[in-house]
Parts: structure tokens; sequence; C-alpha cells
């Protein structure tokens, strides 16, 4: 018997996820940190969410305060009172001071009850409480993607919980649909998984946007319907600096009894506060029997008690707080706006965001394939050749390569410049393909972009050449083409999508499935089209004089398989205007002429019924995002 | 129970109910009306053709579509009456989704699984003060040590400061170092500390490696982190018993370890012996178990006896036959008041040539230090892939930055450590004298006992049933009627009724009358009752 038989299985297996390229970056930057004098050739640091732009606020009010970290009151020492103290309700001053900061963030407009509060050593603690809550072993949690890499031990390591990706695309900004939603837990089912719950990270890590009341809606109606709990981890609530601001869960679910008892919140002072080394964290939930729960679980990661009274000290200071709050945001703001307009200049952009200590960076670009592989290779030039430890998008289980993390709030404003500066001779040096001109070439080809989009949305039918495929619109920066197949359970939607890039060629090509293909016969046939649709959507982008399309089909040799789901369009738009109005008598034609005929006619044998075109028509009406502009449905079809 | 309630909860999604979101309706109203409006392909195109497609539409999913399938087709229609708002407070407050059996288990605010938390928390409901709260319960079932408090006060108020502002004062007070993300599983500077700390306890017989260290926030999560490494759901450890109330918790709940005491006697004064581990690790595989490691605690807690040097060879023999692994949980091997010599596993493993891989050293300096509110736990392993699992699990259980400066300077600062060891021991050794000597007026026995802050007494002769019932009773009296809680020997596992553990070092001296009088009012009233 080997020594590794001997540990359990949670030891010497790798379920800890620490081989993920998020660690890998990070060892690589021990090895060879950059110092502004001593080692100005090392690796910056951009991996790391931490927020040191407002350290000499607390360090001024911890100066100003000597008594609290040397365990005084008024000068008397009241060591003895906190040697012993391991109450695992915490010390009530710091609870109800850990409350009132927690209320003053969230704009005083909902009320977190102290008693209702479980302190734990640390977010990480909190959310690995909660699953050993909510959830047994095997069962599921759903996370929409792209999440913070550390989840994927921090939830499922030691509870045995599994977690199931609700797959966000660019398409929306990575926004959480219903469909989304949908898709995961019927994905969960599918792999037998009794789903316990949907956990989300608001403010985003990594994406640094805040929900919108109506993702909000989405996610509590799902919650509701489906009888799960929800966890909303909240801890980046203090990094919220710019518009539209954000709104707690505690805030959204404060009109809805029927859910009180099963939105648990975590906040801690790591990001909000920038105390990391404190290991402070907690769960805030209405639901009585997991507060009790997790307040005995809390025995594993307490708090000292040297901490929590410092703590109770610095935050009923409530001058400092408001100070601390107001000054904080300003300088994240100053910094995030840096980041972005320094990338801007360089060509690259960033998601839109509002929160968080870091940006959401669109380098689809410089990937030389739009693979894993390629962002891997991309990635790595990027910390080995230009000194710059960035996570990938694919560490946090984005769907799309192409995208990373760029923390900004971990360094001084002088390292950032370095950062940018060695950025910028990187996609100069003709990374990407772009050469030099690379930012300006990307903005005449939005332009064109936007005519295109002009024209397209006038729904002309200016091409006479009959199509089997819906071209449709539903990312701004991309076209595309959809094909409908009929499986035998559920309706298929390929969608290829060229993206507008910087260079004239078509650089970047992504496919998307609105279902998971179970049957292998049906992955083999949208294999199949897949390709014929490249060329149709290269052909119609050159027909338009957009792009010359002379790498069509070599791309579709790079793309992984099986393809990632997507999620457009399940979004149900209530004001219908006059364009859809339109859409809806086109969409009446198709349906009625896919009752005679074939849409999709590979094989013979499937043939499409009335019922599917319902469906169909459903799904269609049913998808804001997804406008059709252009239906060509002739005789090619047959 | 919980079977049954997830049974039904996992049916509900195929029961058809109205859909929260009711598109087709809104859909239907909407689009004719602006037909009309906006004049454009007149009433027919507008609003009857889309209608009427419609119509027979939900006619046909009506009747091809079984509910199951789609259950918000064939409601649409009966929903279409009820506005959009209502639909949501349609769905009637149902009642909580379950939670895993693990947080049901311990949900209830009262459980009262254990006398040992019963107490506990009746004692902390009305505590007892010898001015303000003379008729409170008094407190002899805790594991704190408030003999020597004032020495580490001492220490505070004259270097506190300078801990928190760090040594090197002209660059002012650095947060840096506090605030950022420090290494989860403590700082290089602490183990180092520790490390010596450790063996100034051990009184140099041992020496330590900082590298062996993983520090946890306490010795709680030091315990549970190492059961998640060393065994799986289900498998088993051997734990000799008495032992500890609290692993049952820490143990058993979250790792879902299972522990197998192995019952010692008074006739041995509760000391293991190898013979008794050897029947227990058999009886354990017949029933199935998998055993992966023996536990024991070295001074035992509850008894306070330790294990000596010949028992720990045996004992090293045993797991290496049975290729297991050796828990040592040695928190109290500072806190000797007895003649007899600590021996740690390490100075066994030091002297002889052993596969130590298999050896694992619980610490912390809750005991020792008396600062349980600190928070510090001590893993001392020699199995390279259990500290690596092990500094990896410390991210949900680390040490405060600002608490662990403050532990480097005092636990550096050598000259305090060695005195106030001696000076704890000795004031160790004075209250348990005066304790034993105290109980013995009662006609009370103590268990022979060398180390740990508490006596082990044999109060069999005042139970009236020799069962666990009657100790269960005789505990009960003397919470209630005497007002003191101690924890009693089946909270412990012992397998002789009538066995109490009462803690020594919360009391002052001037308490113990005010305790002795108390039990005499429960064994005097038992003595009339014969």
């Amino acid at each position: 018997m080997t020594r590794e038989e001997l540990l359990s299985r949670k030891a010497s297996r790798n379920c800890h996820g620490q081989d993920s390229s998020y660690f890998l970056g990070w060892q690589e930057y021990e090895k060879n940190p950059y110092h502004p004098t001593t080692n100005p050739a090392g690796i910056i640091q951009m991996g790391l969410a931490e927020n040191q732009l407002s350290f000499d606020l607390v360090e001024s009010w911890l100066e100003g305060h000597p008594d609290a970290g040397e365990l005084k009151r008024d000068g008397v020492s009241v060591f003895r009172e906190l040697a012993l103290f391991q109450d695992y309700h915490g010390l009530p001053a710091f609870k109800n001071a850990l409350a009132q900061l927690m209320e003053e963030i969230r704009g005083n407009e909902v009320r977190f009850d102290p008693a209702k509060l479980v302190l734990t050593a640390g977010a990480t603690s909190a959310n690995e409480i909660l699953m050993f809550c909510l959830a047994e072993p095997g069962e599921a949690f759903l996370v929409p993607t792209p999440y913070y890499p550390g989840f994927d031990r921090d939830l499922k390591w030691r509870t045995g919980v599994e977690i199931v990706p609700i797959r966000c695309s660019s398409s929306n900004g990575f926004k959480i649909t219903k469909m989304a939603l949908n898709a995961a837990y019927r994905r969960a089912q599918k792999h037998d998984l009794r789903v316990k719950g949907v956990l989300v990270t608001n403010p985003s890590n990594p994406l640094g946007t805040t929900m919108s009341y109506d993702e909000i809606d989405t996610l509590l109606d799902f919650v509701a319907s489906k009888d799960i709990h929800l966890i909303s981890d909240e801890i980046y609530s203090g990094t919220n600096f710019g518009s539209p601001p954000f709104i707690s869960m505690a805030q959204a679910v404060s009109g809805r009894a029927n859910i009180l008892a099963r939105v648990h919140i975590v906040v801690s002072l790591s990001k909000d506060l920038g105390l990391p080394g404190f290991r402070v964290g907690a769960i805030h939930s209405n639901n009585e029997s997991v507060v009790s729960a997790a307040t005995k679980m809390s025995s594993f990661g307490l708090i000292s008690s040297q901490t929590q009274y410092l703590l109770s000290q610095l935050l009923s200071d409530k001058a400092f707080t408001a100070n601390y709050i107001r000054e904080n945001t300003k300088r994240l703001k100053r910094r995030h706006s840096l980041l972005v307009k320094g990338l801007e200049s360089i060509g690259i952009s960033c998601l839109k965001s509002n929160s968080g200590l870091f940006c959401w960076v669109d380098m689809r670009h410089l990937l030389n394939s739009s693979t894993f592989e390629g962002e891997m290779e991309t990635w790595k030039k990027i910390v080995y050749d230009v000194g710059l430890n960035i996570s990938p998008g694919s560490s946090c289980h984005c769907d799309e390569p192409g995208w990373f993390r760029m923390c900004f709030a971990n360094m001084s404003e002088e390292t950032l410049h370095v950062a940018m500066k060695r950025l910028k001779e990187f996609v100069a040096e003709g990374n990407g393909n772009g050469g030099n001109s690379c930012g300006r070439s990307r903005s005449k080809s939005e332009t064109k972009m936007t005519k295109w989009v002009l024209q397209s949305s006038n729904a002309d039918a200016t091409n006479g050449k009959s199509e089997r495929f819906i071209i449709n619109r539903s990312c701004p920066d991309a076209l595309s083409l959809s094909i409908i197949l009929k499986s035998y359970n559920t309706l298929v939607v390929v969608t290829v999508a060229v993206y507008a890039t910087p260079s004239v060629y078509l650089t970047s090509t992504i496919c998307t499935i609105s279902e998971p293909t179970s049957s292998p016969s049906e992955s083999e046939e949208i294999k199949d089209i897949i390709p014929q649709m490249i060329v149709a959507t290269a052909e119609s982008r050159e027909r338009r004089n957009q792009f010359r399309c002379d790498r069509k089909v070599e791309e579709y040799e790079h793309m992984r398989w099986p393809m990632p789901t997507s999620s457009y369009g399940e979004r149900f738009r209530l004001k219908v205007d006059l364009k859809e109005m339109q859409q809806q008598s086109a969409l009446e034609t198709v349906a009625a002429e896919m009752e005679t005929k074939q849409i999709y006619s590979r094989s013979a044998d499937r043939k499409v019924d009335s019922g599917s075109v319902g469906l169909m028509w459903k799904w269609m009406t049913g998808s804001g995002y997804h406008r059709i502009i252009r239906l060509k449905h002739q005789s090619t079809l047959a | 129970m919980t079977r049954g309630s997830d049974g039904e909860k996992r049916s509900r999604p195929h029961q058809p109910h109205p859909p929260s979101r009711s598109n087709g309706p809104a859909m239907r109203i909407v689009v004719p009306l602006q037909g009309v409006v906006q004049g454009r392909g007149g009433l027919v195109l507008g609003s009857l053709l889309p209608c009427a497609l419609f119509y027979f539409l939900q006619l046909y999913l009506k009747r091809h579509r079984s509910p199951k399938n789609d259950p918000s087709a064939s409601a649409s229609a009966s929903a279409s009456i009820i506005p959009r708002t209502l639909s949501r407070g349609q769905l009637s407050p149902r009642a909580q989704p379950p939670l895993s059996a693990r947080a049901a288990a311990l949900a209830r605010p009262d459980d009262d699984d254990s006398l040992y938390y019963a107490g506990l928390r009746r004692c902390a409901a009305d505590p007892y003060h010898p001015t303000r709260n003379p008729d409170g319960v008094i407190q002899l079932g805790l594991a704190e040590n408030q003999l020597s408090l004032d020495l580490v006060q001492e220490w505070l108020v004259k270097n506190a400061k300078e801990a928190l502002l760090g040594e090197d004062k002209e660059e002012g007070l650095n947060i840096r170092g506090l605030a950022t993300y420090q290494p989860f599983d403590g700082s290089i500077d602490l183990k180092m500390a520790v490390a010596g700390f450790m063996g100034q306890v051990m009184r140099g017989s041992v020496s330590f490696n900082p590298s062996q260290i993983v520090l946890t926030s306490g010795a709680t999560p030091a315990i549970e982190i190492l059961s998640f490494c060393l065994a799986d759901t289900g498998n088993a450890f051997l734990v000799p018993s008495p032992y500890y109330p609290g692993w049952d918790r820490d143990i058993k709940w979250r790792s879902r370890v299972e522990l197998v005491p192995v019952p010692c006697r008074s006739t041995d004064n509760f000391s293991f012996s190898i013979a008794a581990l050897e029947r227990a690790y058999t009886q354990a595989k017949k029933r199935g178990l998998k055993v992966r490691a023996v536990l024991i605690s070295n001074p035992s807690n509850p008894v306070g006896n330790l294990v000596n040097k010949e028992t720990l060879y045996g004992l090293l023999e045993f797991v290496t036959e049975k290729n297991i692994h050796l828990i040592s949980d040695e928190i109290f091997a500072g806190s000797t008041h007895g003649k007899t010599k600590f021996v740690s596993v390490a100075e066994v493993l030091d002297a002889e040539a052993l596969d130590k891989s298999r050896v694992h050293i619980i610490y912390g300096l809750s005991k020792d230090l008396s600062l349980p509110g600190f928070r510090v736990g001590v893993i001392y392993s020699y199995n390279e892939n259990v500290l690596n699992a092990a500094s990896k699990l410390a991210r949900f259980s680390s040490v405060s930055a600002p608490t662990q400066r403050l532990l480097v300077s005092m636990l550096s600062d050598s000259m305090f450590i060695s005195e106030y060891l001696e000076t704890n021991r000795e004031r160790l050794q004075r209250m348990y004298r005066l304790f034993v000597d105290a109980l013995k007026q009662l006609g009370i026995e103590c268990a022979g006992s060398s180390g740990g802050f508490y006596c082990w007494v044999d109060m069999s002769k005042f139970i009236q049933s020799y069962s666990e019932k009657g100790e269960q009773k005789l505990w009960d009296k003397l919470l209630t009627i005497a007002k003191v809680n101690v924890t009693p020997g089946s909270s412990c596992h012992c397998i002789e009724p009538g066995w109490f553990r009462l803690c020594f070092t919360t009391s002052t001296e001037k308490d113990i009358p005010v305790v002795i009088q108390r039990i005499r009012k429960v064994t005097e009233s038992h003595r009339m009752s014969h």
C-alpha cells in the first residue's frame, strides 16, 4: 500500500483546482515579483483582487486610536475579557458595527440584523459553510460564468457539492437570463444532480458589473419557481464606484415574503475595507435554521477576539466609515478610468463596469486562434514575455476565449503605467495581427459596422440569393447566421457569428448552440452544417464589402467541440414595438411555410411538424434580442 | 423524516402551476391594438390573423402537449384572465427549501444532543460572580485557564504597541503587512515563533521544524482539517475513551468520520493499552469500518494522565503494523502539574528510526498560553502530502494578521515565555492540590492526573442507580441544586458511570470553599436518603 492510499481522497486527489492557470500565474509572479527599483523587469501582479488604494485612511485611524490595537478601553486593558472570549456568536459590539457598515454601504435602505449575522474567518469560509448547510455531497449549485476561480475549491472541495455553470455570453454583456438559468437547470437534471440553489457574485467577480433589477427579478422568480436557495456573494458591495448603483439582494428581496428565507447574503471586509489579512467575513440570512447551523459551524473558523475588538472600535467610528466609503469609491473610480483609457488607447476594450477591483478585458482580437488554446498561448505570452500576471477567462470558466481579468487596485499608479506601457509594446509588436495602426483600423471597422447594422435593420432584402439560414443580430458587433434544426425533443439553434475585429480578415468565429445536444447523430449534423454557415456568413459580409474573407472554413478546424451553448434571446419584452410587429408577420409567413416544407433537409425523414412550428414561433417572439432581420425561405430548401 | 419531505418536493416540478411569466396573453392583447393604432396592415392582418393563428396554435398545443412538458402552454388559457402582477402572488408561500441533513440536525437552537453543551448554555445564561451574582451557576465545565492571565496582560500592556507597530519604529505604523492577503496557513514568522514556543514547552527535549507547521484558527479546525486529510466519509478513528466531548462535533459532523471509542477503565487509571486498541480495531473491521487512524490526547482530556514512553512505542508499532495514522493531541503539553515528565510523540520519533510520515500532532495556544480568544491552532505533521493539503484547507480557517503579529513578538520573547510557563505550572500545581484535597473532604476521589485543567472525579457512590441514567440524574442535581456545571462522564464516552470532569482553572482559591459547600448539598442529601 503506498502512502498516497493512506490519505483521504480529498487530500490526495487533485480536485482543489490549485493547478488552474489562475494559480499558475501566481506562482510565476512569486518567483519574479516586480519592484520599481530592485526588480523593474519582474512580473506585475494584476491577478490579485486586493484594494490597496485606501490603506492610508485605515493607517491614520489606527495611529489616532492606539487603544484599539492594544486591547485597551479608555487606557485600561480589556485583555482579560478578550483572551477567553471564544463565543461563536461573536463580540456583540463588533457584530453591531459590522451590520451598520453593511447598511451604510447599501445606502441605509436595508436593515442588517446583527442577530441574523454569522461571523466567519473570511468570505471563503462563509461560502463553504453555506454549502455545508444547504447541500448534501453530490447535489448541485448553479453559478453563472465567468466566475471567481477560487469557487471550484471553496464550494466543492470539502463539501462534495457540484457546480453547474450558468452559461452567460458576451452578446448581452454576460447577463443572467431566464433561458440560461433554465438550460443550466436542465443540464443538472440531465446529469442526475439535484439543484439546491444558485450562487451569484454581485457586484460580479470577475466582470465588475452589478445586477439590474430586471436581472434580479428573473433570478428571484427562478429561485421561487424551482424552490431552491439563493446565495448572493456581495463582498464587493463597497467597491461600487459608478452608476448604475449597486442593488443588494437584501433590498430586492424585502418585498417578497415568500423567498425571504431562502436568500443568503455573504459579506466581508476584505474588499469593502481592503482588509483581507484580517480574515473577516459574515453570512446574513433570514432563515433561522441556517443562522443557527452556520453559527455552530463557524467554530471551525472563528475570528480572533483581538481582531474583533479592534474592528469594533474602527467601525463604530461613523465619521471614519462615511469618509472611507466616499474616498475609497472616488479613488477606485479614478483608477478604473485610468486602466480603461489606457487600454482603449492601445485598441483594447473592456466590458463596461461600475464596481470591483478589476476590469473584464476583451482581447479576442489578439488571439491567434479563437480557441482556448489560443487564449492560453496569448496568456503565456503576457505572463512570461510582457510580465503581467492577469487571469485568463478560461480560469473563470468563461465560455468565450479571449477575455481576461485585470486588477487595478493592488498597485501604485506608477506600476499601472508601467503595465500599460508593456502591454502597448506587446500589441505594437504585432502580436495581434493588426500592426501599428491597430487602434485606427478597429475604429474604422466599427463605423462600417454601424452603417451596416442600420442597413440591415431596415430589413431590406436586396440580395436575391436565397438562403436557408436566418440572419440574426443578437450581438451588436457580430454578424451572425442561425440555422434551426429540428431535433427529436428540442429545437436546436446553431448560431455562427463573425466578429468585427481590427483586422480586415475574418479572425474570430464564435459558434453557439441554444441547447446542448445529446444525440451523437445530431452533433454530427451540426458539425457538418457549421462550415457551410461560416462560408455563408463570410460571403454575406464580402458582399457588403465588409470583410475580405480568406480564412473561411479553416477557422472551423480550430473550434472547440462540443460547442458551448448560448443564451440568446430568452428575455421576453413586454413592450412590442412596430418593428417587432413587422417581424411577426414575417414569422407567421415562416411558420406557415414551415408547416409544408422542411426547414432543414439533410435527412429526408426529418419533417417539421406544426408542433415544432409552434415552439419555434414562441421562441422567436419571446426573444427580444433575437431580431430576425431578413428571411428568405425559398425553393432551395427542398 | 427529511427523506419523506424531500420526496414531496422533488415531485413538485411536475405539478402544473400558473406560469410566473405569462408571455402569451400579453402579446395577444398588445399586438392587435398596435395594428389598429398604427393603421398598418389593417385590422385583418394586424389583429385577426395573429389572433386566429395563435388560437389554433393554443388549441393544438393543448391537445398534443402533455402538461408535464410544457406547463406554461397548457395553463396559459386559464391564466390569461389573471393579470401578470398577480401571478407572482399566486405562488403560495411554500415551506422552506430543505437544508442539508448536516445543518438540519444542528439547526435547532437548543439541540440537547449532549449534556456537555446543555450545561454550557445553562451556565452562560446565569453565570456565577462572587459579588454580583453569588447564586449563579459556577462554571466547572469549560476548559480554560484563568490562573495566569495577569502575566499575559502585563506583557501586553508593556509591549502591545511595539508589537503591532513592528520592530522598525522609524517606518511608523505599517498596515501593509496586516491588511493585505497573508499566507493562509500562517506567516513564516509566526510559524517560527510557534516552533520555538513548542520547543520551550517540551523543555528542549524536541526541536520543531517551522516548515512542518500549518496554523489554523484554533485546535478545532486543526483536528477537522486533519480528519479531512486522513479519512474519507465513513472511515473511522480509534479513540481511547473517555475523550474530549467536542470531538464528536468537530470530527464527525462535517468530515463524517466515525469515532470508535476504545474503552479504558478506572482500574488502569483510564490509560489505554495496545491490547484494547487491537480488540477495537478487529471489532471495527468486523463492522465493516475502515480504520484510518488512532487519535489520542496527551496529556489526556478529561483524565489528565500522561502517556508513557513505552506505550508510545507500542502505539507507534501498532499504527505501523496496521498501516494507519496516529494523531496526538498535545494541546495541554505545557500545562502539566505533576511530577511525571511529559513525553511528546515527537520526542519518541526523534529517538527511533520509525516511519514518521504517519504521525501528526495537534497543538494550540488556547490552553498553554491561556489565549482561547486568539484562535491559534497548530497542525504539526511529518507527512508532506498532509502538510500540502492542510495548508490549502487552512484558507477556510486562517488566523487574522494583527493577531499573528502580536503573537510573533509575544512568543519570541523567550524570557517572558519561560517565566510564564514556570509560574503557570506552579499555579496549576497549587490549585490542583487545593481542589483534590477539598474534594477529599467530601469523600470524593480523583483519578491520578499530572496535566490539564481537570479533576476527573469518581462520584459513583452518590448515584442512585449504577447506570448512565443515574449519572445524568446526579449531573442534573449538581446543576440545579448545587448550581455547579460539571461535565458528566457519559459526554466523554466513559463506560463506567459516575465519573465527572471538574475544571479547576476557572476558579480562584476563594471560590473553592463555595464549590465544596455547594457540592456538599448534593452529597449530603444523597447520604440522608440512604
